[in-house]
């Protein structure tokens, strides 16, 4: 059917001609002379702009070759036609038949691919990275400039001459590629490998390869290539980077300044260093993940939100006095610091924090000292080692007469007597030693020349090491004191003086009094002695020759010696008890009375007496002494009770404050208390001879003795109506031995 | 009876030796009693010296002296007495009118070997001077070289 359908249709010459001009591609008829005879519509199209008439113009058409191309724009836009021409024979003569496709579509394809290949190569070649191709075999296929810069060589031709075997040539330890390449093979999606890799001069660095295998169909390497890039550098700023941050964090936690980091939207803690939590007192898992608010850690939060956007703004907030809660709810002065820090992403505040309560509560005591000693009336001023003055108060200017602008500055040395001046070096020299000097009297020259006396405290002034950097010294006006002591002085010589020639006077009556009581001792009694014996010689060679009268006589004679000799007995103890040394003992007074009561043996025979003795204490006493006493005492009860039937003699003691008080009581005569004051005289009696016998030197013995000992003597007594005498003697109550509260409390 | 010894009595005081010769005497002692009138003399009579120098060798059986003397004192005698070899050992009393304290210390110190205080009443005194008499010059046995006197 088709090839009745051809003869049919193309013996029709117009559907050929209609086919022929509506065709996509170009057709043109050309003679051998390159005429254009025939052209259709899609030639004529794109020829359009060279030819107005396309039939008639002349092409040159190669012969040779069946492709041939018309380059160039055939329109504004540059499209691209293939021209292929082709013999045709009608009627005995030759044609040209050429067939115009468009591949306008074609060429740009191939352009761009040209261009992109032109790219890459031009990378390959300039990239910064080491890029390669080797073969499995450790052959260098390819290599850039890079790569061979990288290791050593001046060309990739170079190094591919050099390079035998890359394993050996290029690796440090030759065997590392092989290892890579298992590794490789086994797992494709490692692709990337750090080897130490040898340069041309055999120097090392450390690299890293990225690698890619190309493969053939059954899965084999055929050959690796990849690029190398050297990260000895970038290894060595990564130590750098991780010993700063590691440093860093060494600052961070041993810093004795409190750091902090916080959020800066909401303040909440994201780490905060030792010094910081010592401020406070938290513990680091109490703070962080917490807020200040929630912390209560701003007594005043607005200044917070002051600083927040102080940082937001600038960037920094710097030196902020702040007034801070602790976790135990004091408060502390600090002073904040910090700047903006951004941490994940987020903006915080990495604040310096240093605590200066001490420094403030220094300053204010310093201001309070400061204070008190401007006020002080004393003269404080401060100078240096040399003596040159540096500060000096209002109690100074009134001491000392020069005002502060005055005086700062000029030496210390000015205000000494110029023969005292060498006394600074010795100051100075104690206190050097560290000493304090107390109370040191000199003297100090006023302005206006006066001499002034003072008492001065001087003492060193330490800087934060501990050396002595100057001298602190106050001065105390003493001239008043002086004054008071001169006259003290004077007085207490004068008195000396007198006590001495009174001691002097008293020696000598003293010696005297010895040397009479010697006389008397020895020379008084001798001569009645001779009266005695000569009258008892007389009565035996008067025996049988002499009356009554007679005899009486030289008996009264007798009588009266004795009397006398008992007197200067008297006389000569009691003389002797004032100059005799005491000698102190412990001594039980109830021994003693018992001993005088058993001594009496004549004097209470035959008597009716009751001994009332009560608790006596052991005191510290001359014990011949108080054994007179008592004799004394207790003699006198007995004999001035003789007139009564019963005889009733209390012996009794009392405590008081620091003495204790002894006393003996009688039912006797008694005495008129007005001769009260009499008793204890020497030869002072209140009773005649004949009554009661005695010489009155008893009692004024007793007060002697109590007297030496430190005590008392009183009595008191009516007439008829009993007597009691009493001495006292001091003690103390934690005596030596305690004796005293034990035998009281027997 | 034992042979009395020798006695010396240094006494200044007449009525004293006439009184303390009358005791020894009551009781037969008087006999061999030789009187010095103070120390010099004592101390004469003992050391064998001035009017004593023709005395035959030997010391008393005993001393009674008195303290207080003129020109040297009974103390000062006793002393001189003590500290002699030859006399050390001849027993010394002292017979005075005093119980000073401080002579009876001095007294000891010196090395006396008796210490009496005459008696005020005579009696007493007659006593004490014929004991002491008794006793020194009777039953007493002095140190070698006493002189004895004739019975």
């Amino acid at each position: 059917m088709a090839d009745s359908f051809k003869v049919q249709y193309l013996e029709d010459a117009g559907l050929l001609r209609s086919l022929i001009d509506k065709s996509q591609d170009g057709m043109m008829l050309i003679d051998s002379r390159g005429i254009v005879l025939f052209a259709n519509a899609a030639a004529i199209a794109v020829f359009a702009d060279r030819y107005d008439h396309l039939v008639g113009a002349r092409f040159e058409i190669s012969n040779s070759s069946d492709d041939m191309e018309i380059i160039g724009p055939v329109r504004e836009d540059t499209r691209y036609f293939e021209m292929r021409a082709s013999e045709v024979r009608w009627r005995g003569q030759t044609y040209n038949l050429a067939v115009l496709r468009d591949i306008t579509g074609r060429k740009l394809v191939e352009q761009k691919l040209r261009i992109s290949e032109q790219n890459y190569r031009h990378l390959f070649e300039h990239a910064a990275l080491g890029i390669f191709q080797v073969s499995l075999r450790g052959e260098i296929k390819e290599a850039n400039h890079s790569f061979a810069r990288m290791f050593g060589y001046k060309s990739p031709q170079e190094m591919k001459e050099l390079v035998k075997k890359v394993d050996s040539d290029l690796f440090a330890d030759p065997s590392r590629r092989l290892q890579n390449i298992r590794q490789f093979q086994q797992n494709p999606a490692i692709g990337v490998f750090e080897n130490d890799y040898k340069r041309r001069d055999g120097s090392v660095f450390t690299g890293r390869a990225h690698l890619q295998s190309v493969r053939d169909a059954q899965g084999n390497i055929l050959h690796i290539e990849g690029f190398v890039e050297d990260i000895s550098e970038r290894r060595k700023s990564d130590e750098a980077l991780r010993k700063s941050e590691e440093r860093f964090s060494k600052v961070f936690s041993s810093s004795p300044v409190g750091i902090s980091i916080t959020t800066l939207s909401e303040g909440r803690f994201v780490d905060a260093n030792q010094a910081f939590l010592n401020v406070y007192g938290y513990a680091r898992d109490e703070v962080v993940g917490h807020t200040s608010s929630e912390l209560k850690m701003w007594v005043n939060p607005e200044v917070r939100d002051e600083i927040a956007s102080e940082i937001r703004e600038k960037g920094v907030a710097q030196e902020k006095e702040v007034t801070l809660r602790m976790k135990s709810g004091d408060l502390f002065t600090g002073i904040f610091s910090s700047e903006i820090i951004e941490i994940s992403g987020e903006d915080c505040m990495i604040g310096l924090l240093r605590d200066i309560t001490d420094q403030k509560l220094a300053y204010e005591a310093r201001s309070r000292l400061a204070v008190i000693v401007e006020s002080a009336s004393d003269a404080i001023l401060a100078k240096t080692l040399d003596g040159v003055i540096t500060a000096w108060n209002h109690g100074a200017e009134i001491l000392y007469g020069y005002s502060t602008a005055e005086i700062l500055g000029r030496n210390i040395r000015s205000l000494y007597p110029p023969e005292d001046v060498e006394e600074e070096d010795a100051i100075i020299k104690r206190l050097m030693n560290g000493e304090t000097v107390r109370q040191f009297e000199s003297v100090r020259i006023r302005k206006n020349g006066a001499p002034v006396d003072v008492s001065l405290t001087i003492s060193p002034i330490r800087d934060v090491e501990g050396r002595i950097v100057g001298v602190s010294q106050i001065a105390r006006d003493i001239s008043e004191r002086k004054k008071v002591e001169q006259q003290i002085r004077s007085l207490n010589e004068e008195l000396e003086k007198r006590v001495r020639e009174r001691t002097a006077q008293l020696e000598a009556a003293n010696k005297e009094l010895e040397a009479f009581s010697y006389s008397v001792s020895h020379d008084l009694r001798a001569p009645l002695r001779h009266i005695h014996g000569y009258s008892d010689l007389l009565t035996r060679s008067m025996e049988g020759k002499s009356d009554e009268k007679e005899l009486r006589y030289l008996k009264y004679i007798s009588d009266s010696v004795r009397e006398m000799g008992e007197l200067i007995d008297d006389l000569l103890a009691f003389s002797r008890m004032g100059r005799i040394e005491m000698r102190k003992t412990s001594v039980d007074l109830r021994m003693i009375v018992e001993g005088v009561i058993g001594s009496f043996g004549e004097e209470i025979s035959g008597r009716d007496i009751q001994w009332d003795i009560s608790d006596l204490p052991t005191v510290e006493a001359d014990a011949a002494m108080l054994r007179l006493v008592f004799q004394n005492l207790l003699g006198n009860a007995v004999k001035y009770t003789r007139p009564r039937p019963k005889a009733i003699i209390s012996i009794g003691s009392e405590f008081r404050s620091n003495e204790v008080i002894f006393s003996v009581k009688d039912n006797g005569v008694g005495f008129d208390m007005k001769y009260a004051n009499n008793l204890f005289g020497v030869f002072q009696r209140l009773h005649r001879a004949d009554e009661f016998e005695g010489t009155g030197i008893g009692l004024a013995n007793v007060r002697r003795i109590i007297h030496r000992h430190g005590g008392n003597t009183w009595a008191e007594g009516a007439t008829d109506h009993g007597a009691t005498f009493y001495f006292s003697l001091p003690y103390q109550k934690k005596g030596q031995d305690g004796t005293l509260e034990e035998h009281t409390s027997r | 009876m034992e042979r009395l010894k020798s006695i010396l009595l240094a006494e200044d005081n007449h009525m004293d030796v006439e009184l303390t010769l009358e005791a020894l005497g009551r009781h037969n002692l008087a006999n061999e009693v030789e009187v010095v009138n103070d120390g010099a003399e004592a101390l004469e009579y003992l050391y064998r010296r001035g009017k004593f120098s023709s005395r035959p060798a030997g010391n008393p059986a005993v001393v009674l002296l008195d303290i207080k003397m003129p020109k040297v004192n009974g103390l000062e005698v006793l002393k001189e007495i003590k500290g002699d070899p030859n006399l050390k050992m001849m027993p010394v009393v002292v017979l005075t009118s005093s119980r000073e304290e401080s002579d009876l210390i001095r007294s000891y110190n010196l090395g006396v070997n008796a210490y009496v205080v005459k008696p005020l009443e005579f009696e007493e005194f007659v006593t004490a001077v014929s004991r002491l008499g008794v006793f020194w010059a009777i039953i007493n046995e002095p140190p070698p070289g006493s002189s004895r006197g004739i019975a």
